[in-house]
């Protein structure tokens, strides 16, 4: 069966944080675990309503770092902030906006991208459009 | 004898080289979700 590309979407509040969470699978759906990711990293863009291939960064928030290790669990969580299904996750980040905003401008979109580089094969990329509000 | 552990390592190089380029099946992302402070006390009264 086909399975086409998605985002998921959320909502946000402006000058806001969010922590985003995934199930992610290979091929045999089986959850992934650390020791399959090698590296992880994140940006978030702002993205132009009238051109969906206009991505801005946000200051602060382009490709940095992600620690494995405290992102990507070797076991899949069940808890209440999970609310899609009873299947749980796999992946958490909190955005850190400490120092620089994320979301600086209400009514607009933003894409959250997670780019994870496994030890084999294509990279994985974890997307999350956000609307600021 | 150290003809075959060349070949041996050949065979695992070559081995190693095909997987990186990525032969295994792609990973995806089954679901997700987010989570935010203001989901935490959402609730409003008229008066």
């Amino acid at each position: 069966m086909p399975r086409d590309a998605r985002d998921t979407y959320a909502t946000v509040q402006k000058n806001g944080s969010a922590t985003f969470m995934a199930r992610i699978v290979d091929a045999t759906d089986t959850p992934i675990r650390q020791a399959v990711i090698d590296a992880a990293q994140y940006s978030v863009y702002l993205l132009d309503d009238q051109d969906p291939d206009s991505w801005t960064p946000i200051a602060g928030h382009d490709r940095v770092t992600v620690d494995v290790g405290q992102t990507v669990f070797d076991h899949v969580q069940v808890d209440p902030l999970w609310t899609v299904d009873t299947g749980g996750y796999n992946f958490q980040h909190e955005l850190d906006i400490s120092a620089w905003q994320a979301f600086p401008l209400a009514g607009r979109h933003y894409l959250v991208e997670y780019t994870l580089t496994p030890t084999v094969g294509q990279v994985i990329k974890v997307r999350f459009r956000t609307y600021a509000i | 004898m150290m003809q075959g552990v060349y070949d041996l390592a050949a065979w695992l190089f070559r081995r190693w080289a095909t997987l990186r380029v990525g032969t295994v099946p792609p990973y995806r992302v089954e679901a997700g979700d987010f989570f935010t402070a203001g989901q935490a006390a959402g609730e409003s009264h008229a008066t």
